[in-house]
């Protein structure tokens, strides 16, 4: 067949992006040599999305897809030295002639050694530290979800949000480290790492953004195999004269882990794990604004019962109601964005709903996600985690929590229980306190290994449940309960042709006093909402896996959201989707 | 290796009983419940002059935190409302510039201000004397015409509508019929001149819903082009208009020429009115939808040449009504604003 501007203009959608497919996979190759190295990440993606009848201010279906390359060039000038680029070439489909096209610097860094000790790493970067101090925390609406949805939120959603490293935030600067190792010494090994990064402006075009660094280090001690002391410091903190302001915010935060193992035999290790600290929300320059000071402890045991492939840990936290930690506490989802897929719905434009991240868009949507380190408590939704909406470091809580992971010799059961009962330390709102208790659940189940089949049948399943109470005046009680199943089967049907199922159900019902924050930390203003609210996420699919790194998936998924307390409120969609995704 | 446990232990004892016993916030009980006025409702100067940025805030004191509202009103429905939470109206917190949050403009007249609570008590209204109405600010709006001055930049349009048409009465576009809007048929929103628009059914009648169409360019000649003097952000630069919806049959598309391409616009938004009267329509410019790719890929508000606003019927083109049914709106106000909406 020969291509023309004619019958490209006929060819369907979907022939378009098989064609791409095809073409792409069969030009992923890499040449390497000693000095220079190629690896590339490579996806088409089509996606058609149609909204239910009710609505009448969208068009009744939308339909977006793209191709793309981020080839990965490796280059070694020295044994010490690596620089890494990262250049993403894209081309939107249906933006025909190089429109919606673009060739961009995706990542870049370069390090190396200095001397025998010394490490490096100055551009891109991904850095981690404890859950109080620098920790990008999971996003909310997934307990062990089904590989139908894990696929899609780690080769997409997360990868484009750059945050498909675990806990890791991405960051733009330098980090260094060196270790040192003692003999006959209590001490075995220490290592130091230091880190000074420019944090992200909200955005880069707005007038004269205030110049946000983050700076900090870690010190590990290690001794043999018993314990591990490590201290972290880290301080967010602005540079007032890049914008010529006098007034800025700095949060230095510092803390201290331990490690302990108390026994350790051929059966049992029991270990005693914990953190403590301290921060600081110092505003310099504001004539009437004290420093916000708090601290932070938590301590655990943890048992490992290895014949039994058990391991139980029990713990107690505390998080003062002025701990403010902005790495540890911005979120990895922003609330206050709106989905990009029909982010308004309804029949009237000048009072349109306007819809919020759903479980729907938390796997689907880069729009909701954040990359910023903010030292501003962000917004959440509290039918989705109140508990712990900032991770472990949600300041005003303290209680108890107790883990269970059993995983049996041939892996056919994967379990994971978790229960927590929190408190509120000071009341919010009200001189009464909040008590939170949260149930979670999850077990991935090998069927083929029960009945002995060669090919793959995995059940995954997972349920949260959530409990928030406050007791008081009517006017001030709060009620809220929430539940959220991610179901999933993945059954390999012929050779690497899997089929996918799975499903994500919210149920929420009460109501919740919400405390708001303006930039300081301090009171804006209360939001009093009722809930009830039904999300259900169904989708299908097939997934051909090429090799290890690279698939082809075709799938739909059915969104439908109800709002027991406005039918107004109400909408569905349905989204089909063809995904090639490959890694080599 | 047991002290370093111990030392831990303590520390973590220690920071658990160092424990703030401060509620956070208010009490939401007092918030929504009765309140206690300890020094009643005042407002600072009982006249005002707007025009020159002159401003009144109001004051009173309470013994508790309450959620209070002052409502400021003037006509049936111009009306401008602060809300707070604390144990105070102040300065800081009860300003006011001469703003309306609904249309019409607060004119020279008088208003009347009112405190309230979610429950009591009831408190005394305060008249306030406007000797004369705000002005746009300067510092933040770029004025496209209120029909009554010039613009603040020079402009120019094709067709039958020249800059020389303001001011004038009741200015129209090439479609329309002047006759048909005699002086006084609709309030004055902002000053005393706005733009008519129809009443005529569709002017290709077979299958077109096209009724008339306004050009502005931010330049009096078609070259060189002139760009409004806007900020680079694409997120806070908004596009604001005045308008009068009668209840016929309306849709309006707002377009933006950029850079010298003032023939093709290369964005728009379509507005569909279901208010009737006058109502400010404020869009941020990056909500604008593309007309191609490309444009949806180079979002830069410093190159914006000129805008367009088309009227059209929105009667279904399949409909054998479209030829037939009239459709008319009034326009005022037409004006770009950097880091905020419009405030009128």
């Amino acid at each position: 067949m020969i291509i023309t501007k004619k019958n490209i203009d006929t060819m369907s959608k979907k022939f378009i992006l098989l064609f791409f497919v095809l073409v792409s996979g069969h030009a992923a190759f890499a040449q390497d040599s000693d000095k220079v190295k190629f690896g590339a990440y490579g996806r088409a993606l089509q996606q058609n999305t149609t909204l239910g009848d009710d609505d009448t201010l969208n068009a009744d279906n939308v339909s977006k897809g793209h191709v793309l390359v981020d080839l990965g060039i490796n280059i070694n000038p020295d044994k010490r030295t690596e620089v890494q680029a990262i250049i993403r070439m894209r081309s939107d489909i249906g933006g025909f002639y190089t429109a919606g096209s673009a060739l961009q610097l995706r990542q870049l860094y370069i390090k190396g050694l200095i001397g025998k000790y010394f490490s490096y790493q100055v551009g891109d970067l991904y850095l981690q530290m404890s859950p109080y101090t620098f920790f990008n925390n999971n996003a909310e609406g997934s307990i062990n979800e089904g590989r139908i949805f894990a696929d899609f939120r780690r080769d997409y959603t997360n990868y484009e949000n750059l945050s498909n490293r675990g806990n890791y935030w991405w960051q733009q600067g330098a980090t260094t480290n060196f270790s040192l190792a003692f003999k006959e010494s209590k001490i075995d090994s220490m290592r130091v790492d230091g880190f000074f990064v420019r944090n992200r402006p909200e955005n880069a075009l707005a007038a004269s953004p205030t110049a946000l660094f983050h700076a900090g280090g870690r010190v590990t001690l290690t001794s043999t195999d018993k314990m591990k002391l490590v201290g972290n410091y880290v301080n967010l903190f602005e540079i007032g004269k890049t914008a010529k302001i006098d007034s800025v915010i700095s949060n230095p935060v510092t803390s201290l882990q331990l490690d302990y193992t108390l026994w350790n035999n051929e059966n049992t290790t029991l270990r005693f794990v914990g953190e403590a600290g301290y921060s600081q929300m110092i505003f310099k320059g504001y004539e009437t604004r004290a420093s916000k000071d708090g601290s932070f402890g938590e301590g655990a045991v943890k048992l490992n019962l290895k014949p039994a492939n058990l391991l139980i840990s029990a713990g107690y936290s505390y998080v003062d109601p002025q701990f403010y930690s902005s790495a540890a506490q911005s979120k990895r989802v922003n609330f206050a964005n709106r989905p990009s897929t029909f982010p308004i719905y309804g029949n009237d434009p000048f009072a349109p709903n306007y819809r919020t991240p759903t479980v729907f868009d938390l796997v689907k949507d880069t729009a909701v996600y954040n990359q910023r380190i903010v030292s501003q408590l962000m917004a959440y939704d509290p039918t989705l985690n109140n508990s712990q909406a900032y991770g472990k470091a949600t300041p005003n809580r303290q209680g108890v929590n107790v883990d269970v992971q059993y995983k049996d010799s041939a892996q056919k059961i994967m379990l994971n229980l978790n229960g927590a009962y929190l408190t509120e330390i000071v009341g919010s709102l009200s001189s009464n306190k909040r008590n939170f208790l949260v149930l979670k659940a999850g077990a991935d189940f090998h069927i083929h290994k029960f009945i002995g089949w060669k090919k793959k049948i995995i059940v995954t399943t997972g349920i949260r449940y959530e409990n928030t109470k406050r007791a008081g005046d009517p006017v001030e009680t709060v009620a809220l309960n929430s539940t959220l199943v991610d179901l999933g089967l993945e059954v390999e049907v012929v050779n690497r042709l899997d089929l996918l199922l799975g499903t994500k159900f919210l149920n929420a019902g009460g109501n919740e006093i919400i405390y708001l924050h303006n930039k300081f930390n301090d009171f804006a203003g209360f939001s009093s909402n009722n809930y009830n609210i039904n999300q259900t996420l169904l989708a299908a699919g097939l997934k051909y896996r090429f090799s290890a790194n690279t698939y082809l998936t075709v799938q739909d998924n059915i969104f439908t959201y109800t709002d027991g307390n406005n039918s107004l409120r109400n909408y569905s969609f349905n989204q089909f989707q063809i995904m090639f995704n490959m890694n080599f | 290796m047991k002290k370093i446990i111990g030392i831990v232990l303590l520390i973590t004892l220690v920071i658990a009983s160092c424990r703030n016993k401060e509620q956070l916030g208010p009490d939401v009980v007092g918030l929504l419940g009765p309140v206690t006025i300890v020094e009643p409702f005042a407002v600072s100067s009982s006249s005002v002059n707007f025009s020159t940025g002159e401003k009144v805030f109001f004051t009173a004191k309470f013994e508790k935190d309450a959620q209070w509202t002052i409502t400021i009103t003037e006509t049936d429905s111009t009306k401008k409302v602060i809300t707070g939470i604390g144990k105070e109206i102040n300065a800081e917190n009860a300003t006011w510039t001469g703003i309306t949050d609904v249309l019409p403009s607060f004119i020279a007249g008088t208003a009347t201000a009112t405190l309230s609570f979610q429950s009591d008590p009831i408190t005394p209204s305060l008249p306030i004397t406007i000797t004369a109405k705000r002005i746009s600010d300067n510092s933040t709006d770029v004025l496209v015409t209120n029909f009554v001055s010039a613009p603040v930049k020079n402009f120019g349009s094709p067709g039958a509508f020249q800059p020389t048409d303001w001011p004038s009465d009741f200015p129209y576009t090439g479609n329309s019929d002047p006759s048909a809007f005699p002086a006084g048929s609709y309030s004055l929103p902002d000053g005393d001149k706005y733009l008519i628009m129809g009443p005529q059914v569709p002017f290709q009648g077979n299958g077109s819903p096209y009724v008339d169409l306004l050009r502005i360019y931010a330049t009096g000649a078609m070259t060189p082009v002139q760009y409004f003097p806007l900020i680079a952000d694409p997120t806070k630069v908004y596009f604001n208009i005045m308008v009068y919806n009668t209840g016929t049959p309306t849709w309006l598309q707002i377009a933006l020429f950029e850079n010298e391409d003032l023939n093709n616009p290369v964005r728009h938004i379509d507005i569909k009115p279901t208010w009737k009267g006058w109502k400010l329509i404020s869009v941020k410019y990056s909500d604008f939808v593309a007309n191609t790719p490309d444009a949806g890929l180079k979002l830069d508000p410093q190159k914006i040449s000129g805008i367009q606003i088309v009227l059209l019927s929105n009667v279904s083109t399949a409909s054998p009504a479209l030829p037939t049914t009239q459709v008319k709106a009034a326009f005022d106000h037409i004006t770009f604003t950097n880091n905020a909406p419009y405030q009128p």
